[in-house]
């Protein structure tokens, strides 16, 4: 069949009647429409306050839900990866930390042999710096006489500077031991893409404040731990031991002056040989205790600030280098930002477009229903 | 496209075929000129002349409220003006399944009593009280065309079909009604 704008005549002439006839509206209605019409189709009266927020709370709600998972998303992007910055540590990176560790014991009459030099650590407090060297030892220090005490102490700095500067901060560090009349144990410092370096220094206990002070200047100061420890009681125990090896040989010089046959001469210079060399062990032991009591262990470690990096090029100065870097990463993080929402809102968008053409349709279909029923 | 004069007891203007190169909708001009076509059709439609006239001022207000969203490029002003009035007619018989028969129009009493006038006057009941017992969608089809008085491209546009199929869709209808007419004869 065809479907000429036109129709046949008989047909034309139905038509021709149904314009002639169509149903009209009544003139007092036509006249409140136009008055309507004229001023705008003013809204019906208002409903009440709680009946309008409810539509608008129902469409509010799913806003700030999702809301919520982006400002989580943006969070979570913008912290820093864990383990991405050398220093490993926890700190928070805006100033140093520090804990003043102290530990006392009341071990006066320690058997323990000095000679070994060992100490069972301490764990530092969660979060630190890595622990310091010293054990425990015995009594606490202000709960007796603190001048007749033996305290070793010991700190740990992690200090943190721009890659291009570690080196030279290697070498103030180095000059501020010296300078406090300390010396470097070791040290190790590495420069390039792995910059950073360690130094483990004695400096002694009476300057110690003071080098902690100078080097907490050379650099970003990201953790400071110092501790303590009571040694005196391995200090009276090797001092014991020195006296009572000093009289014992005074004994046996003794009892060799008195000695009469060559076997009994040669019985107490063999005893005085072996009185000897522990009276020189003990000697030696006091030795490393006052030595420990008088010098500090210091252990610093240099890290390397990405973060300082980008923000100041050669000697601190930023130049068009580093800003160009600078706008690199804030590109990268908020192109980061803008992939996370994406993935986000990109199925929620297809999701509500195929929820609103569905609606759409199944709309249409109901209306078409209705025609057909009607 | 015809231009063609308006029928309106309130003001008589000529509205322009809808172009699509036309940026903005006048509404004023639309609604003077398609007050009484969109009345005309949907009461053929809901046959009840209560529920046609709040269904057209429902359609008007929904258009004016819709106007700043017409493009032109999507179809004439008409077209979207009755496609707007055809859905708030549909929501009204799917709300209120409203079937009360078209109340009779009143007599023109302006009209000459001359003989050939009254079988003119005949011959449109008959043709009337023969629409009224077509299916809605007969009714619809044909109330657009010769009610609205929109061509067989927005008749397409308005009931969301092909150019072809509204022609075909019509001949159809008319054809029912010439039957329904020589039924009732």
């Amino acid at each position: 069949m065809t479907a000429p704008d036109t129709l046949p005549p008989e047909l034309a002439e139905l038509g021709e009647l149904l314009r002639e006839d169509p149903p009209r509206p009544s003139p007092c209605w036509a006249a409140r429409l136009d008055d309507r019409a004229a001023a705008g189709f003013p809204p019906p009266p208002r409903r009440s306050r709680r009946s309008r927020l409810q539509p608008l709370r129902r469409a509010l709600l799913p806003a700030m839900g999702f809301a919520c998972v982006v400002a989580l998303v943006v969070g979570l992007a913008t912290l820093p990866p864990e383990g991405e910055d050398e220093s490993g540590g926890s700190g928070s990176g805006g100033g140093a930390s520090t804990a003043v560790q102290s530990e006392g014991g009341t071990s006066s009459g320690s058997s323990r042999d000095d000679s070994t030099g060992s100490e069972e650590p301490v764990d530092p407090a969660p979060g630190l710096a890595p622990p310091v060297p010293p054990g425990p030892g015995g009594g606490s220090p202000g709960s007796d006489s603190r001048d007749a005490r033996k305290q070793e102490r010991s700190a740990a700095l992690t200090l943190a500077a721009p890659p291009r500067e570690i080196e030279a901060v290697g070498d103030a560090i180095v000059r501020v031991t010296d300078a406090v009349g300390g010396f470097v144990v070791s040290s190790s410092v590495a420069g390039g893409s792995d910059a950073g370096g360690t130094f483990e220094l004695r400096v002694p206990t009476a300057r110690l404040p003071k080098a902690l002070a100078d080097l907490s200047r050379l650099a970003h100061v990201r953790e400071r731990t110092q501790a303590s420890r009571d040694i005196t009681a391995r200090s009276v125990s090797a001092r014991e031991r020195v006296r009572e090896a000093r009289l014992e040989r005074e004994g046996l010089l003794r009892a060799l002056a008195r000695a009469t046959t060559l076997n009994e001469t040669e019985s107490i210079r063999a005893r005085l040989r072996t009185v000897n060399r522990a009276l020189e062990a003990a000697r030696a032991s006091v030795r490393r205790v006052d030595n420990r009591a008088a010098f500090a262990n210091v252990s610093v470690a240099l890290v390397a600030d990405r973060g300082s990096a980008g923000a100041a090029g050669e000697g601190g100065r930023w130049t068009p280098a580093d800003a160009l870097d600078d706008a690199l990463r804030v590109l990268e993080v908020a192109a980061g930002i803008a992939l996370i929402v994406l993935s986000i809102v990109l199925p929620l968008a297809i999701l509500a477009g195929l929820a609103r053409a569905a609606a759409r349709l199944g709309g249409r279909r109901r209306r078409e229903r209705t025609l057909d029923a009607a | 496209m015809d231009r063609r004069p308006v029928r309106s007891s309130t003001v008589s203007v000529t509205v322009d075929p809808p172009s699509p190169t036309r940026p903005a909708l006048d509404f004023d001009a639309l609604y003077r000129g398609a007050r009484d076509d969109v009345f005309a059709y949907v009461a053929t439609l809901l046959r009840d002349r209560g529920a046609a006239e709040d269904v057209t001022a429902q359609a008007f207000e929904r258009a004016f409220r819709k106007a700043g969203g017409y493009d032109a490029r999507r179809g004439g002003e008409r077209a979207w003006l009755f496609g707007i009035a055809r859905h708030a007619a549909l929501d009204e018989l799917r709300r209120r399944k409203r079937t009360a028969a078209l109340a009779a129009e009143p007599a023109d009493v302006a009209a000459p009593p001359t003989d050939e006038a009254a079988e003119r006057a005949l011959e449109r009941a008959a043709v009337r009280a023969a629409l009224a017992t077509l299916p809605a969608r007969e009714r619809e089809v044909i109330a657009l065309k010769f009610h609205a008085g929109l061509d067989n491209a927005e008749l397409a546009a308005v009931l969301g079909v092909g150019v072809s199929n509204a022609g075909t869709l019509l001949h159809r209808a008319m054809t029912k009604l010439r039957e329904a007419v020589d039924d009732r004869a």
